[in-house]
């Protein structure tokens, strides 16, 4: 037949799902840590306790859920092919048995186990890539979003590259870790990897969740070169301890794709034609708005470094990084579960009996209310958190914490609520007889 | 012969999988299913497959046509 592509089959269910309903843990460690935090949290940023707080949610609650995202996306939307599903059976125990080693280890600043806790993270994180990798080149549909996987694959790369050197570099002093080190891997990891995926994979599923019509994004693909050529430099320069007013420069040039980005979406969701907003539509204006909130504090950063250098502002960076990660791609992700999951089940279970049955619909297989009170309990644990760190006061940090605990129970309880036998709210679908017979 | 015409256009997924494969299980022998899509449904292809239909997928103007049929003995 004419104008025909590669079909593409949705991977099966029990080789994604896992990861969906495994990545809330992380967000229950993070959560269980920060409700545990004592006075000196704002002490320095790469406290064991922060970094514990940290990676439990960058390595297990954030990159498991985008590790069980794109191995649904690639052959579902991009048109690849995964290369072996045994190799992600392998990859997924491999990657929950690592992280909270590699959690526990930052926790008790346990330098041996860290080294091992890392390399497990790291043998993970290279299973998945070659799975990615090899998937999206073995056949693939043009699209800017496959652009972004693949450069936000790179910078996984480079973050565990340099994560596991610089863990080397402690445990066998090898020499030293500054501060601008951290900073390198940090936004490597944060921007190149977590946020251009967040990027690529929005300028699919927002448009197509909210039946974008009429218009296209404007500035994806110089928001792809800006932040990829950013971040390179920025690392690259990071590495060699620059002055001050040389990081300025580096630092505007990584908020510009994220910038160009939120314009872009703020533009798509303006042509929506479904006016009434989902889950995922509002996740998208409360992720949107995040964004906001953390470039204003990364300026109010990069102000008191050039202003005060000398002061500490731990709080701030706290603020800062937390906005971003939980903010920003943090709702995101929630608001894109409710999308990814119920579509993938809907396919296994459903699909093979449309126009034999009445099937429910996707939007009958998740409770879009239970939902949206998931996703504002995130959004409210947010603010306090970040209100917590601008002022200091343990106490809210405290509650931030435990609202991150009940939103990771929350949110697997909403997901595991999907299995559930599901019928249809609506009666048979409407087009069973000829529209126009002729 | 017949033509059933679809409007696809608009509809979130899979809503325009659910309304193409309902309408196919009425499709006669030299039918042909002619839908409005606003991007290509690459998933439905295999299903389309697994039910013994053939199709075309064109752009037109700013949408595509999917057209299909049952595929000849
Ligand atoms: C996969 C995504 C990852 C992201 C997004 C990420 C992000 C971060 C961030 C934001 C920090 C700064 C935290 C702070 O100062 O409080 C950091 C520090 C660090 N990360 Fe990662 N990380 C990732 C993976 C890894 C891996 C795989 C390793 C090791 C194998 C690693 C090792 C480290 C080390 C050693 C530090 C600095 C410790 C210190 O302050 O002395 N990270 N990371």
């Amino acid at each position: 037949m004419s104008a025909r592509v590669t079909p593409a089959e949705s991977p099966p269910l029990w080789l994604v799902a896992p990861f969906f309903l495994a990545a809330p843990a992380g967000l229950a460690a993070a959560g269980v840590i920060i409700a545990g935090a004592n006075s000196d949290s704002f002490a320095g940023v790469n406290l064991p306790r922060n970094l514990a707080i940290v990676h439990a949610l960058v390595v297990g609650w954030v990159t498991t859920t985008m590790m069980g995202a794109t191995y649904q996306l690639i052959p579902a939307v991009l048109g690849g092919r995964l290369f072996s599903a045994w190799l992600v059976r392998l990859q997924f125990a491999l990657h929950v048995c690592a992280v909270p080693v590699f959690v526990w280890a930052f926790y008790h600043w346990d330098l041996p186990l860290l080294e091992i806790g890392g390399m497990m993270v790291c043998g993970s994180l290279v299973l998945y890539l070659a799975n990615a990798v090899l998937g999206l080149a073995r056949g693939s549909r043009p699209g800017v979003t496959r652009w972004y996987v693949m450069a936000a694959l790179s910078f996984l790369l480079a973050t565990g590259g340099f994560g596991l050197l610089w863990v080397m570099a402690m445990r066998h002093a090898l020499f030293p870790i500054t501060f601008d080190r951290i900073a390198a891997h940090a936004h490597l990891g944060l921007l190149g990897w977590l946020g251009l995926t967040v990027m690529g994979v929005s300028y699919q599923l927002v448009p197509m969740f909210n039946v974008v019509r009429g218009t296209e994004p404007r500035f994806s693909r110089v928001a792809l070169v800006v932040t990829v050529a950013a971040l390179i430099a920025f690392a690259g320069v990071m590495l060699l301890a620059p002055p001050r007013p040389v990081r300025v420069v580096f630092a505007i040039g990584l908020a510009a794709g994220p910038i160009l980005w939120g314009l872009d979406l703020l533009r798509l969701m303006h042509h929506r034609s479904r006016r009434n907003l989902d889950v995922q539509g509002r996740a998208t204006y409360l992720s949107l708005t995040m964004l906001a909130v953390t470039i204003a504090l990364g300026f109010t950063v990069l102000a008191m470094q050039v202003v005060s250098p000398e002061r500490n502002n731990t709080h701030v960076v706290v603020a800062y990084a937390m906005a971003g990660v939980l903010g920003w791609m943090g709702t995101m992700l929630i608001g894109n579960t409710y999308k990814i999951l119920p579509f993938l089940l809907w396919y296994h279970r459903y699909r093979p009996l449309v126009g034999r049955a009445p099937v429910p619909v996707t939007a009958d297989i998740y409770n879009d209310r239970a939902a949206t009170a998931v996703l504002a309990s995130h959004a409210a644990g947010v603010a306090v958190l970040v209100l917590a760190a601008l002022l200091e006061n343990t106490w809210l940090l405290r509650a931030s914490g435990g609202i991150f605990a009940a939103v990771a129970v929350a949110h697997l309880g909403t997901m595991l609520h999907m299995f559930l036998p599901k019928t249809s709210s609506r009666p048979m679908a409407p087009a069973t007889r000829p529209l126009v017979a002729r | 012969m017949a033509q059933v015409e679809l409007d696809n256009r608009g509809l979130m997924p899979p809503e325009p999988m659910v309304r193409i494969l309902s309408a196919l299980a009425t499709l006669g022998d030299d039918d042909d299913l002619v839908a409005l899509m606003d991007r290509e449904p690459m998933l439905l292809y295999p299903e389309l497959e697994r039910r013994g239909f053939v199709w075309t997928f064109a752009e037109a103007g700013d949408g595509y046509v999917l057209t299909i049929r049952k595929a000849s003995p």
